[in-house]
């Protein structure tokens, strides 16, 4: 790959995959690391690719798994912390993108990962479980335990902040 | 109770606030810049990638030689140099051994132990056990931290009779199972389960004593400073039952007449310290009502005949106004109060019979301070 070449895919995934790695790491700092790290792997592999979706997809699933190398160092095994961004802490009208936010952070890790491929980036079951390397009916299942979470975190904090009452509706 | 959200606001909202989270550009460049940096096959970068492995073997090379230097100089100090004695202390320096014959000389290389066996002291009508440190040219040397015990815990450091002399008092002590001594050039300390001093040992049981084995252990300083610590941190109320697990420490030789820390002698100070001169000073003995009482610099002696007795008290009063009141209970026991605590004597209830009493719990007099003994 060219220098032409990986400075393009670098301007055009870099904060992709910054994000996914935000996402499962709930550490921006770290996330910058993974980035780095992946990148230099794109540099050193010799393979081919189809497209720059195919790029992406690959620098995804190594960010991925980088991040999942990082939660197996002793000290993420004992300590689990979010650091939020700066920028999404602020109040005000966002308060509703905040609250979502935290609710997808206060996932576990596997229900994070997937929560921002299907809803971030959008892809479909069947691309998350390749790039996860699971099954599609466990991204599904996933999906639907992670999405109970965040209806249960944003209800308990409805009923305390009141607000987004609009967009949730109770039948009891 | 079923609730129903919408899919597509946990969409949006998630996406915006992701969206608005701010990359570091820093970090953007940095890794955009890791294409400039790397190494292509072919061309100059060739020459690149030698010289750098190059670099890399010869910064193994030199760290290789700086640890073999480092480890075979830590062996060579541990094994060959004059300071190998500091790792590994010589085993001539370590020594258990039991004291069973009087009048002899115990020699430990530098120094040597000369047991007397258990002497009497007529002025205060009591034994001791009697041992004197010399070194090898006869010269009498300061012990400076020695810890005495015997295998069936029989007794225990009383008090110091001379300079360079360590005299050990044929005090039975009921669950003291340790008791640590300090000295130095002028004085000597011990820290004790005092309360628990209950039978005087019978002077006529002198065979008994001279036979018990005796050992001495001398710690290491800094084991013996880490047992002074724990006493510092303790309050009079449990020093009294203060006790410590001989097992834990290690027995090394260790004598240093310059090396009692001012504070080390700050916190002994605190625990009834006993000068080592005057220590024979007279006793004042006083006999009124079939009662005999005899005051020594460290301890108390009284004696009567349970028919004939009519005393019911005794007080000692010291010249600082401090007092100490034994009163004589029905049932021929007695009550010490006015010195550390009131103390109970629950032995000695032989009604007929000639009884003698022995006190000493926390009562150490002044080289020859003269008190007034009041018998009622």
């Amino acid at each position: 790959m060219g220098n032409e070449e990986y400075t393009r895919i670098v301007d055009m995934y870099y904060e992709d995959v910054v994000k996914v790695s935000y996402a499962v790491c709930k550490d921006i700092y770290d996330a910058e690391d993974i980035a780095q790290t992946t990148f230099i792997k794109l540099l050193n592999y010799s393979g081919d690719f189809d497209d720059d979706y195919h790029i992406k997809r690959w620098l995804i699933k190594v960010a991925v798994n980088e991040c999942r190398m990082l939660w197996k160092t002793p000290w993420k095994t004992k300590v689990d912390y979010y650091i939020p961004e700066k920028s999404v802490q602020s109040k005000g009208k966002n308060d509703e993108e905040q609250l979502v936010f935290e609710a997808v952070m206060s996932l576990k890790k596997k229900y994070r990962e997937i929560v921002h491929l299907f809803y971030y980036e959008e892809y479909s079951a069947k691309e998350i479980a390749e790039i996860l390397g699971v099954n599609e009916n466990t991204v599904f299942k996933r999906l639907q335990r992670a999405r109970e979470q965040i209806k249960t975190y944003l209800l308990r904090k409805n009923s305390k902040e009141e607000i987004g009452e609009s967009r949730y509706e109770c039948k009891i | 109770m079923s609730v129903k959200y919408e899919d597509d606001f946990i969409k949006s909202k998630y996406r915006a606030a992701m969206d608005r989270t701010k990359i570091n550009e820093t970090g953007k460049n940095k890794v955009r810049a890791l294409a400039e940096n790397r190494e292509l096959p072919g061309g100059k970068n060739n020459a690149t990638k030698i010289t750098h492995r190059i670099t890399k073997t010869a910064a193994g090379l030199i760290t290789f030689i700086c640890v073999l230097a480092v480890g075979g100089g830590i062996a060579w100090a541990m094994t060959v140099s004059p300071l190998k004695d500091y790792f590994f202390p010589k085993n001539d320096r370590t020594f258990e051994t039991v004291f069973a014959e009087a009048n002899k000389e115990y020699n430990f290389g530098d120094f040597v132990i000369t047991y007397s066996g258990y002497v009497y002291d007529a002025a205060v009508g009591r034994g001791y056990l009697q041992f004197d440190f010399t070194d090898s040219a006869g010269n009498p040397i300061d012990v400076a931290r020695l810890l005495y015990y015997n295998d069936d815990i029989n007794f225990g450091i009383d008090n110091i009779v001379l300079t360079r002399k360590i005299s050990v008092h044929g005090y039975k002590l009921g669950n003291t199972d340790v008791v640590f001594l300090f000295m130095n050039n002028d004085s000597l300390y011990t820290i004790r389960e005092g309360s628990n001093v209950l039978v005087k040992f019978s002077v006529n049981n002198e065979e008994n004593i001279v036979k018990e084995p005796v050992r001495f252990i001398v710690l290491n300083k800094s084991e013996w400073e880490d047992v002074l610590n724990k006493v510092e941190a303790l309050d009079e109320e449990e020093l009294c039952t203060f006790s410590y697990d001989l097992s834990s420490l290690t027995p090394i030789f260790y004598y240093d007449r310059n090396s009692i820390q001012p504070e080390v002698a700050e916190i002994l100070n605190k625990f009834n310290p006993i000068e080592i001169k005057n220590t024979t000073s007279t006793p004042q003995i006083i006999e009124a009502e079939g009662l005999k009482v005899t005051v020594g610099r460290m301890d108390i002696l009284f004696e009567y005949n349970t028919g004939t007795c009519n005393a019911r008290q005794f007080i000692i009063k010291r010249k600082d106004g401090t007092e100490l009141i034994f009163n004589r209970n029905d049932d021929e026991s007695w009550s010490a109060t006015g010195i550390d605590k009131n103390k109970t004597f629950t032995s000695g209830k032989q009604a007929g019979k000639m009884v003698k009493k022995d006190y000493t719990m926390g009562f150490v007099l002044d080289p020859d301070e003269e008190v007034t003994i009041e018998i009622n």
